[in-house]
């Protein structure tokens, strides 16, 4: 489509059961009460001049263009202000009103640049716009005055600049950054005259900016300016979109001149994100582009050997050979897939499909392995289930907000805007993590309770929180009564009561005080609404499955569940990996979460798949590394991961890579794990992708490509050529056919289409016959499985102990503007905030070991050993040290062992014992050396 | 692997059902094969429902 | 024991009124004489400061301007029994100037101790408190309402309509915010009253929380006040001991607290909203209004902002009940209001006296004509923001309506007299200089229009363009009036505007050049 413009009501929709009647330039308008002036005359399609007005953003009322007379008011009341009463009569156009917006006009401009034909913003500037509507033509005062036309600019943000030059104050950048971002970096300085717009008087990239562009986005003028629209023009026509990076899902708009993406900008009916963005989303997508990016199919007969640049067909036929020969020697089982949280439904769809029809077993996982598998395990059997209750919308309502093992403010940026903004309404903040995040204290939000407890002690926590709402009497009874499982209640009622679960007896475990347990669990109970979000702290450990019980057991014993502002909502990483999971990416179900074993599922995949089906559940990830390495796994087919950097014990994956015959990885880049590829076969990003992602509130997105593939074919198109190759027919026409093909397997999908998507924008599933525009807030009447289900949880500690030779535990974590293993956003501009991965280290523990700060550490565990940059850091207490893992070279999962969670597997990267000793050399001298394996 | 399992399936009745459960619906044949192996030559190692969830599955 | 009172407030203190106590003290030591020295607030009579009272035979005689090296003469000739020495007034009280005022609320300014809440009480203090415990809150604002009582701080708004919004706002907390931060130009009432008798205000305050059920207030102090912060501070750390204040209030178990908050030098966190920012933390920029702050106030509560003035009336109004107040005044501007005389001028000091009291009487009779004794050119009334009046308005009836009807205001009652030497165009200037020095900066008529008239007004007065620029001028006056989001910018283009229309000479144009076209 062209350059789609949104339109702008100038100030937020108000929602009132009242109404009232206004009569505006002679047209009835009815509109909430409480409604602006201007809003209300936007809907009567009457544009009242504007500056200082954004509809995302609280009436401000300071450019006085929007003036307006009212029947009976005295002055030019200001539109944007002015809330419609009863029977009020507004005329927007009098001689009086004109004549002063252009004499406010014709300030502003005395003290504006006269560039409009060589200003970046020519074409897109609201001062323009509006100096033309109020029909400036003459500034009177001259341009001798005062000004501020050689104010420098700051350019010291790699994605846009500051031209204080161009800036009319109108407050809307520092608004954006109190009212969207919550992040407060930015004000104005100096008063009257002398205002100007500050970074907290220093530049943009010293500053607290997070550089989320919500105050680019928010400037009508060229001050804030996107540096590639300045040095490339304005763009000309718009793709709506979805971001590929966390599982927040945001909407955009890519905007792009000819095939040219110029820049993203948050698009403000995207359902995740309401027009708002993080530092990710908006900027840093220039590693689609990337040089080393590789578009074109490679081939080699042995991994020593050097890639060859072949052809597709000569690709895919090499690689079915390859698949099929292993499976001739080694049997059927010898095989199998990783679909990508990465990539689109319809792409994950068809590997899988592949795997179950193509390769003949059910030998499919998928990245989702390593990160959420306890969420659709715990969820399904408590809730029914596997995913999370509420749409992001809902924290708005909520009273207690729990964080779990998640640090929104750096991982989902965009959940986390919306959750401060209820806290600074006076929401309370509940956080259990070892470390104090951004999200426990932060120059804005305080939590009201931190229970930093030990890593590994998850689920004593949560049964303590538990035992405090069953013995102090807060269990609503009447909800548990009505919506849940009795029996099952009682029981584990028993079992929590236990005095084993009491906070006295966690906190020696736990190292959380017990009154502090007591004080959060009344908090949590006692509020109207309790939500729990939680992340990759809850499952990233060998009770991670029964950690998320333990969440959704709390959440059923209060009533929080089914209405909004409340719910038990995981924070998924990446972009798809709740459609990855929907799509029927594990061992032992199919989409939908419908196990392999069940009969009349069965019967329906192989009427419609024309294939005999496999009813045993096949390998999960670590299983097929295990078999690799025992000679009875062969090959794979690894779709957009990076298992030897991302997955734990590096070393192990490594070697099972090593050993197998047919490695195919489908990339943007060569990664570690095409290191160990015999094929590999470039992916796409998300910019030439056509399908849906799936965000972590069951939200299915439509991705559209923005540029042509880079590639020549679609990701899906290759895997229906392999399949193809390997003797199943599989042709789809185009990406829309295969979620046809979904909706028509999978009851929860059943009426999603493209069609419905392009109509409505997203829908939340389940979307069929019952709901069908989706479903935003789960088990409302009642839960998907009937009654709710508790679940006893035993604590059980983690074989991973801390002991003499490792007496510290190793813990992990994520960057603003990083993003897991880095692939794509250390190929962008985003290095110039976190170079490097870096150990936090409390004094105690440092000063012990001679390790001073900004000094390189010698980290060592029981599988690897690593060296890293100390931070000497009190927020992590002592024994507990912490790191990122978005660099390769600093291969934090060198270390974190092949421990894992006993229902899924999720390894337990959150729990590591290691020592660590001050090192003279850099981690170059260490890295776990691929060659080696690889045989050069 | 299987010891977690029972450790984490607790619960006074039909605990070795619900463990044979788990390990039909998430493991594959062969690995339930080479549990069953080893727990037989293991036996003293593990807990009574683990041993009876075997039972269970391998009577099925 | 023989009692002296010596002002300690800041104007007698800037004339040396600290070293005539010390002296007093130290000389009667010398001469072994008792004495009770007592730092009283100032009589108002600024001209006659340091004025040192002694009490004789229960009458208070003055002695005027009496400096440090005096004190030892005065002791030598008696003072303290006799009145003959050449500086004595006579009994203050009988003096001209204080003779002619209504002084309701200064009544106790200069008379009391204002640190001692027995003597607050010995003269008629807690009585109106006393009274309103006895009422409902709805008693409490009816009473205030029918007062007539307006609203000191300048625009004159009905102060028991805007409590009444307060009380009517359901709210978990609201608050009782006095604005104290005096910034008009020849204005120093309020800094009078809480160094002379700041009891008065706590009480107000008080009167003012019970009636709207707020628990809490704030006095919003400006910098350059301290020793008026001093003295609240004391003051309330007097009223929490005494139990004035605090969880329970003259026993009626009724909660209220007072905490200071002082300024930070900006002018424009006088204007109501941009105190509720400066209070709350924030930078002092003006709110749009609405939401009202009686409404959403300081922190999004329902909030009582009014100046000292008010709520030092209003003691006074529920002791003395609301007809006694509003049979003072004029038909719309009931009861008194505190004029401060000032600027070039013979007697100036604290005129307190009923509305409608013409200006001629204020700067002629009771204020001798200017200092310099030249003609009267012009009088600014209302502040910086107020108009400049030309000799033919000097008959104007001092109250809200009459000085609105020869496009004046009355604002915190300054009145400041300027005489022929001045130059008008300078003061027009000036006035936006103000502006542009103190703009909060948020509305664009304020910030650009204040530096432009500046500029425009220099052209002028150079001659350039003239007839074009005038016209830009009033344009610009029209876009500051109409456009600005507050007083300031709003206001501004009256001292303006004045100037050019009737000293048009000073710009050198004839008055039709400077007519709205």
């Amino acid at each position: 489509m062209t350059i789609l413009k949104e339109p702008d009501y100038g100030t937020p929709a108000v929602s009132n059961d009242q109404s009232v009647k206004v009569k505006i330039d002679g047209i009835d308008v009815e509109v909430p009460a409480g409604t602006s002036v201007m809003r209300a005359a936007a809907e009567a399609g009457i544009q009242v001049p504007k500056l200082c007005a954004k509809d995302s953003l609280n009436a401000f009322g300071s450019c006085r263009m929007c003036l307006v007379e009212i029947d009976g008011k005295k002055g030019t009341p200001a539109s944007c202000t002015t809330p419609c009463e009863q029977g009020m009569v507004v005329k927007t156009q009098t001689p009086k009103v004109e004549r002063l917006r252009r004499g406010v006009m014709e300030l502003y401009i005395s003290d504006h640049p006269l560039d409009c034909l060589t200003c970046p913003a020519n074409g897109d500037c609201e001062l323009q716009d509006m100096a033309g509507v109020v029909g400036l033509r003459d500034v009177r005062y001259g341009f001798e005055g005062s000004n501020h036309l050689n104010e420098e600019t700051d350019s010291s943000n790699p994605y846009f600049s500051y031209d204080s030059s161009k800036c009319i104050v109108c407050n809307r950048c520092v608004r954006a950054c109190d009212e969207i971002q919550g992040t407060l970096a930015l004000t104005i300085q100096g008063r009257g005259f002398n205002s100007r717009v500050s970074a907290g008087g220093t530049d943009f990239m010293s500053s607290e900016c997070v550089s989320c562009g919500a105050c680019v986005q928010a400037c009508p003028t060229a001050t804030l300016q996107e540096k590639n629209v300045i040095d490339l023009g304005m763009p000309t026509r718009t793709v709506l979109t979805t971001c590929a990076y966390c599982g927040v899902g945001c909407s955009f708009k890519a905007e792009l001149r000819g095939d040219e993406l110029i820049r993203m900008v948050p698009y403000k009916d995207g359902g995740a994100n309401e027009g708002h963005s993080c530092v990710k989303g908006r900027f840093a997508w220039g590693y689609a582009t990337h040089p080393d990016r590789k578009t074109k199919p490679m081939i080699r007969q042995k991994i020593s050997d050097p890639w060859q640049e072949v052809s597709w067909e000569e690709a895919i036929s090499f690689a079915a050979t390859g698949l099929k020969n292993v499976q001739q020697k080694y049997g059927k089982q010898a095989i199998g897939g990783i679909t990508s949280s990465r990539c689109t439904n319809e792409e994950v769809f068809v590997v899988q499909k592949m795997i179950r029809t193509a390769f003949g077993n059910n030998n499919v996982d998928t990245c989702a392995r390593v990160c959420h598998s306890p969420t659709g395990y715990g969820l399904k059997q408590t809730f029914g289930t596997s995913a999370g209750t509420q749409d992001f919308k809902s924290v708005a309502k909520a009273d207690v907000i729990m964080v779990i093992g998640a640090n929104p403010f750096a991982a989902h940026p965009v959940f986390a805007s919306r959750m401060k903004k209820r806290l600074r309404q006076g929401a309370q903040l509940i956080v259990l993590d070892p470390r104090e995040t951004e999200t426990v204290k932060n120059p804005h939000v305080e939590a009201k309770h931190h229970l930093q407890l030990l890593p590994g002690t998850n689920v004593a926590v949560i049964n303590a929180l538990a035992h405090v709402i069953v013995t102090e009497k807060l269990v609503d009874e009447e909800f548990v009564k009505e919506r849940c499982d009795i029996e099952a209640f009682e029981a584990w009622k028993e079992f929590i009561a236990l005095p084993e679960n009491s906070p006295e007896v966690v906190e020696t475990i736990s190292g959380v005080n017990a009154q502090e347990i007591r004080n959060a669990a009344r908090l949590y109970a006692s509020a109207n609404n309790s939500a729990i979000y939680y992340g990759l702290g809850v499952t990233e450990h060998s009770q991670g499955s029964t950690m998320v019980m333990g969440m959704a057991n709390l959440a059923m014993a209060t009533g929080n569940i089914g209405r909004d502002g409340v719910g038990v909502n995981p924070l998924r990483g990446q972009n798809n990996v709740q459609g990855s999971c929907d799509m029927g990416s594990f061992p032992h179900e199919y989409s939908g979460y419908r196990h392999v074993g069940d009969d009349s599922v069965k019967e329906l995949f192989e009427s419609m798949w024309n294939a005999p089906m496999q009813t045993e559940p096949g390998l999960r990830i670590p299983n097929m590394l295990d078999a690799a390495i025992a000679g009875e796994f062969k090959g794979i087919y690894i779709q957009g991961e990076d298992i030897a950097q991302s997955d734990p014990n590096v070393k192990h994956v490594k070697e099972a890579l090593a050993s197998m015959e047919m490695v195919i990885v489908q990339d943007l880049f060569i990664n570690e794990t095409a290191q160990f590829a015999h094929v590999f076969l470039p992916g796409t990003s998300f910019l030439e992708k056509d399908g849906t992602f799936t965000n972590a509130e069951r939200r299915i997105n439509r991705v559209r490509p923005v540029m042509a593939s880079k590639t020549g074919k679609s990701e899906w198109e290759a895997t229906c050529d392999l399949a193809k190759a390997m003797g199943y027919e599989m042709d789809y026409e185009n990406a829309a056919q295969i979620m046809d093909e979904i909706a028509k397997l999978t009851p929860t999908f059943a009426g999603v289409s493209f069609k419905l998507l392009d109509e409505v924008g997203s829908v939340q599933w389940p979307c069929n016959e019952k709901a069908p525009l989706g479903t935003p807030i789960m088990h409302v009447d009642q839960f998907v499985r009937g009654k709710g289900n508790f679940v006893e949880t035993p604590y059980v500690p983690t074989e991973e102990k801390t002991n003499r030779k490792f007496p510290l535990l190793l813990t992990t974590g994520r960057i603003l503007s990083q993003y897991n293993v880095g692939a794509q956003t250390r190929r962008t501009a985003n290095v110039a905030w976190y170079p490097e991965d870096v150990l936090e280290i409390h004094e105690a523990d440092a000063h012990a070991r001679g390790i001073k700060d900004d000094s390189w550490v010698h980290l060592q565990s029981r599988v690897g050993e690593t060296v890293l940059r100390a931070k000497i850091s009190d927020r992590v207490p002592a024994g507990v040290v912490y790191t990122t893992f978005h660099y390769p070279v600093s291969g934090a999962n060198v270390i974190t062992t092949e421990f894992s969670d006993w229902a899924t597997n999720c390894p337990e990267y959150k729990v590591t014992a290691v020592e660590c000793r001050p090192s003279l050399r850099g981690p170059e001298s260490l890295l776990v050396n691929s060659d080696a394996l690889v045989g050069k | 692997m299987g010891k977690q399992i029972s450790l984490n399936i607790p619960g006074e009745e039909k605990r070795a059902e619900k463990i044979a459960g788990h390990l039909k619906s998430f493991w594959t044949p062969k690995m339930r094969e080479e549990f069953f192996h080893y727990i037989e030559t293991n036996k003293s190692e593990f807990s009574q429902e683990l041993i009876d969830a075997v039972q269970i599955l391998k009577t099925k | 024991m023989i009692k002296v009172f010596v002002p300690i407030d800041d104007a007698s203190c800037s004339v040396g009124a600290n070293e005539v106590a010390h002296e007093i003290q130290n000389q009667a030591k010398l001469k072994n004489i008792d004495i009770q020295l007592i730092r009283n607030g100032s009589r108002g009579m600024l001209w006659l400061e340091p004025l040192v009272e002694v009490e004789m035979d229960n009458v208070r005689i003055g002695f005027a301007n009496v400096q440090e090296e005096k004190v030892k003469e005065l002791f030598e000739t008696n003072f303290l029994t006799n009145n003959n020495h050449p500086l004595t007034i006579g009994v203050v009280d009988n003096h001209e100037w204080l003779k002619n005022q209504t002084r309701v609320t200064f009544q106790r300014v200069g008379i009391v101790d204002p640190l001692d809440i027995k003597d607050y009480e010995n003269h008629g203090g807690l009585a109106g408190l006393k009274n309103a415990l006895k009422l409902t809150d709805s008693q409490i604002v009816n009473e205030v309402t029918e007062s007539g009582l307006r609203g000191r701080g300048g625009a004159g708004f009905p102060a028991g309509i805007k409590w009444k919004t307060v009380l009517n706002s359901q709210s978990d907390q609201k608050y009782v915010c006095c604005n104290a931060d005096e910034g008009d130009s020849g204005t120093f009432a309020d800094r009078m009253l809480m160094e002379g008798d700041p009891f008065t205000l706590i009480e107000g305050m008080t009167i003012a929380a019970i009636a709207v059920g707020a628990t809490k207030g704030f006095i919003y102090i400006r910098s350059e006040y301290p020793a008026a912060i001093k003295t609240m501070n004391k003051v309330i750390e007097i009223a929490n001991q005494s139990g004035l204040l605090g969880k329970n209030i003259l026993g009626s178990n009724k909660e209220f607290h007072i905490e200071v908050r002082s300024g930070a030098g900006s002018y424009v966190c006088g204007e109501e909203t941009a105190m509720l920012e400066s209070l709350e933390g924030k930078r002092g920029v003006v709110r749009a209004k609405p939401p009202l702050p009686a409404i959403e106030g300081l922190f999004g509560k329902p909030t009582i902002i009014n100046n000292v003035l008010t709520l030092a009336t209003v003691p006074m109004v529920l002791a003395q009940g609301a007809n006694f107040y509003k049979s003072l005044g004029t038909e719309k501007s009931k009861g008194t209001q505190v004029f401060q005389l000032a600027g070039n001028i013979k007697q100036g000091g604290i005129f307190e006296t009923s509305f409608g009291i013409s200006l001629n009487d204020l700067i002629n009779k009771f204020g001798q004509g200017t200092l310099t004794g030249k003609k009267i050119k012009a009088v600014q009334v209302g502040g910086p923001l107020g108009a400049y009046l030309a000799e033919n308005k000097f008959n104007t009836a001092m109250d809200y309506e009459s000085l609105a009807n020869v496009g004046g205001m009355l604002g915190h009652g300054g009145v400041v007299v300027f005489d022929e030497t001045v130059d008008m165009s300078e003061q027009a200037r000036f006035a936006m200089e103000f502006c542009a020095e103190e703009s909060c900066g948020k509305c664009t008529p304020c910030r650009i229009g204040s530096t432009r008239g500046v500029e425009v007004i220099d052209k002028i007065v150079k001659g350039e363009n003239k007839a074009a620029n005038v016209h830009l001028l009033l344009d610009l006056l029209d876009v500051m009036t109409e456009g600005s989001l507050c007083a300031m910018g709003g206001l501004t283009p009256l001292p303006v505007r004045s100037a050019l229309e009737n000293f048009p000479e000073d710009f050198s144009l004839i008055s039709s050049q400077v007519t709205a076209q």
